[in-house]
């Protein structure tokens, strides 16, 4: 357990302890060594991670708006990237890293310039791109620990490897700067966050990327939010292509995300007793001029009334604790799918992570544009505990699962009775069709007493006790009949459980519920061991011997996705997509079912492997040999 | 009875010994899944019930009766009766061919069987060597 020197209430869970952290301040700028102290003093910050750089470009009290001046590029790396390598590789040199950095955590304090323009005229956030300190430049770099829903971690040695923790303690004055810091304080000691959560969905409609970003807000709303215990504050979209919805006004909120309007009104903050904690418009300018200050009104404030999402919410009163908000737009590509993501940003800070960790994975890329404002170790507590499903230390299953998986268990134990049956049966027949008096003298009085002993009728007896007593527990737990919980479930059932079933049973179950004859399915769990992000393609073989010599079945759902699922949320399986399955879900299920024109014959067994190809068909899993061969086989039991 | 008629080809006795070892495997598969059906029963969230009234007696009953299924299976596929029998029977019939025994018979055919088929066998009073097991 990580101590972070805090004065917070609640057990510290994760990894993010103070030397791991660096604060970068401007020793050109005026009180901004006062800032790097008073981060030092919260976080207990060792002297040694402390660094000031000449940076010539002392931003803060403009007095235009679009007066934020980004670095070149040459400024940037000489005053801020390459003296900033060399700080961090003498600490990890020091400290003896095996697996990653030492340190894990950038902050860029009071008057380090936002951006600087790239080599192709795009404007990079500097916080953004140090991300990625000491690796290699590639504009909007994927994220390879964007959203780890599939299994959650905290952010550890590893990944510092290929991507660190930044964030950006700054303001238009020091007092705004040194406001951050105490709103972090502030945060720390409440136990948990009260305020509602403010969501705006609905922007622009028009290209497939602004609809994604619509659904990915819409999926936080309906399966993310209602776990964190808060009140759930949404604008209601409106069917009209040329208005956009925003939010009224704020009053007792904690959180915003909304997308679009790069601007709004301070005057529609209202004061409050809850804490602000975080606010994100996903923009191309949210973040673009924060070091903002109207010297003629004495004012951080545009004079028309129309602000900044990020001016607005370091300003106001009482104003968040964090924020996040791009530098600036692209004309090169679109803007919508780099936009932070609230369900991976939620679920993060629902774990116990810092919100430092809950921004890195809410963000596609790195190396692009999107910046963290505020304090990055903050941790907010939320009323309710985590769910089942996101919890790593649960592990019951709920009921209809474990009725499923009972009855697929007893589906396939009755398919190998089945087989047992069958074989002794051809044992006998083979005997029998031998024509010979010697053959028959010798084995077919013995092996007919094995094929009797082992018929079906014998087989189905010994599953009349266990099967009673699923479909009676199903009635007692459930109050349905076992036909009613499958209808229920969109569950199907197999023909020989069924076939007990009927004489068993006095509620025996509609022929329509069984699957297809031949059908089967095959599941395996993928981990993602690369520290990539990647979109993962799926091979499959079947084969009728263990060397795999005669394949019957060559699957890559690259070719086709037919059949191809994936565990969508826990225990809950979708098809999967053209572009694969994400690396982010690393650690759940994937399956194939088979269609129609690759059923086989129920009873025979199989080998199965499988492998993983990302999307040019390079192989990503298993890294060591070619196949990941089932150690159990395959039996056709449907 | 002439003396042809006892003559057995190696592929149809190769055929006898796959076929009564995947027969016996077959029994050990069937009662290793039931097994696996104990194991989520054991671990449900009873507070995902629908319906409490005897639902914990029932899950305990369930419990109860697929332990009991698995414990009557496993022994069922452990006994040698009837298979045994079978397993004789081609030992005597390679016997009363070739008057080998059926691990000479093996070696001096180069034949290898299963593991599984040579456990029976050798709990049939008819052992058989390393060398002729497929590892």
């Amino acid at each position: 357990m990580a101590q972070t020197g805090s004065t917070r209430f609640s057990p510290v869970l994760h990894n993010i302890t103070p030397e791991r952290v660096v604060f970068v301040y401007n020793s050109n700028v005026t009180g901004s060594l006062d800032v790097a102290r008073a981060y030092q003093e919260l976080r207990e910050i060792p002297d040694d991670n402390i660094i000031g750089l000449s940076i010539s470009a002392p931003v803060p009290g403009s007095t235009a708006v679009d007066a934020e001046t980004s670095l070149t590029k040459s400024e940037y790396l000489s005053t801020i990237e390459d003296p900033l390598k060399d700080f961090i590789q003498n600490i990890n040199l020091v400290s003896g890293s095996q697996l990653g950095s030492s340190i894990w955590v950038i902050i860029l304090g009071y008057g380090i310039p936002l951006s600087f323009v790239d080599d192709n005229g795009e404007v990079i956030a500097i916080a953004s791109r140090l991300h990625r300190l000491g690796k290699s430049d590639d504009q909007k770099h994927p994220n390879h620990t964007f959203d780890r829903r599939g299994s959650f971690s905290f952010y550890e040695e590893t990944d510092s490897s290929e991507v660190l923790i930044t964030a950006i303690i700054d303001g238009p004055t020091v007092e705004s700067a040194l406001a951050l810091i105490k709103r972090a304080k502030d945060l720390d000691n409440q136990t948990f966050i009260t305020g509602d959560i403010f969501v705006d969905p609905y922007g622009k409609k028009t290209t497939d990327e602004q609809i994604d970003y619509q659904s990915d807000i819409l999926d936080f709303i309906e399966n993310e939010a209602p776990n964190l215990g808060l009140l759930i504050n949404t604008t209601v979209d409106i069917d009209d292509p040329y208005k956009e919805p925003t939010v009224g006004s704020f009053f007792k909120d904690s959180f915003y995300w909304g997308w679009f309007n790069p601007t709004f009104s301070k005057n529609l903050f209202f004061n409050q007793n809850q804490r602000r904690a975080f606010l994100y418009n996903a923009d191309d300018r949210a973040a673009s001029n924060i070091h903002y200050y109207d010297n003629e009104n004495d004012s951080p404030f545009d004079v028309n009334g129309s602000d900044y999402w990020c001016n607005l919410a370091i300003n106001i009163t009482p104003g968040y604790s964090l924020c996040a908000g791009a530098v600036a737009g692209s004309d090169l590509t679109t803007e919508e799918d780099a936009f932070l993501r609230p369900r991976p940003f939620f679920a993060t800070l629902h774990q116990g992570a810092t919100i430092g960790e809950a921004f890195l994975f809410a963000s596609k890329y790195t190396n692009w544009k999107t910046v963290l404002i505020g304090d990055p170790l903050t941790v907010i507590n939320f009323p309710n505990d985590l769910p089942n499903d996101q919890n790593t230390a649960y592990d019951l299953i709920s009921n209809n699962e474990a009725i499923l998986r009972v009855k697929e268990s007893i589906e396939e134990a009755m398919a190998w009775a089945a087989r047992q049956s069958r074989l002794t049966a051809d044992i006998v027949n083979t005997v029998v069709v031998s024509q010979s008096l010697s053959e028959e003298l010798h084995l077919l009085w013995p092996t007919a007493k094995w094929r009797n002993a082992k018929n079906t009728e014998a087989q189905n007896n010994l599953f009349t006790l266990p099967v009673e007593a699923l479909t009676r527990y199903v009635l007692q737990t459930t109050g349905l009949l076992l036909g009613e919980w499958l209808s229920q479930n969109n569950y199907s059932i197999s023909h020989l459980l069924n076939n007990v079933i009927k004489e068993a049973s006095a509620s025996p179950v509609d022929d329509s519920l069984e699957y297809p004859e031949g059908q089967w399915e095959y599941t395996f769990t993928y981990n993602h061991l690369l520290l990539t992000f990647e979109n993962i393609h799926f091979n499959l073989q079947l084969a009728t011997d263990e060397d795999f010599n005669n394949v019957i079945f060559d699957i890559d759902s690259s070719d086709d996705i037919v059949g191809w699922k994936y565990e969508s949320e826990k225990n809950i399986f979708v098809q999967m997509p053209d572009s694969g399955f994400q690396s982010n879900f690393s650690g759940r299920r994937v399956r194939f079912i088979s269609p129609s024109d690759m059923h086989l014959n129920r009873t025979e067994v199989f080998y199965v492997r499988w492998r993983a190809l990302n999307i040019d068909g390079t192989k990503v899993f298993p890294i060591s040999s070619d196949y990941l061969v089932d150690s159990k086989v395959l039996i056709i039991s449907r | 009875m002439p003396a042809s008629d006892y003559m057995i080809s190696i592929d149809k006795f190769m055929y006898y010994t796959d076929y009564f070892s995947m027969s016996a495997n077959a029994g050990l598969s069937r009662s290793k899944s039931v097994f696996n059906s104990i194991n989520p029963m054991v671990n449900v969230d009873v507070r995902t019930y629908d319906v409490y009234e005897d639902a914990q007696k029932s899950r305990d009953g369930l419990v109860r009766t697929l332990q009991l299924s698995y414990d009557s299976m496993f022994a069922e596929s452990m006994s040698l009766d009837p298979m045994s029998d079978s397993f004789t029977a081609l030992a005597d019939y390679i016997k009363a061919w070739t008057s080998n025994s059926l691990d000479d018979y093996l070696t001096k055919n180069g034949i290898q069987v299963t593991e599984t088929y040579a456990k029976i066998s050798a709990l049939t009073a008819n052992p058989i060597s390393e060398n002729n097991i497929v590892e």
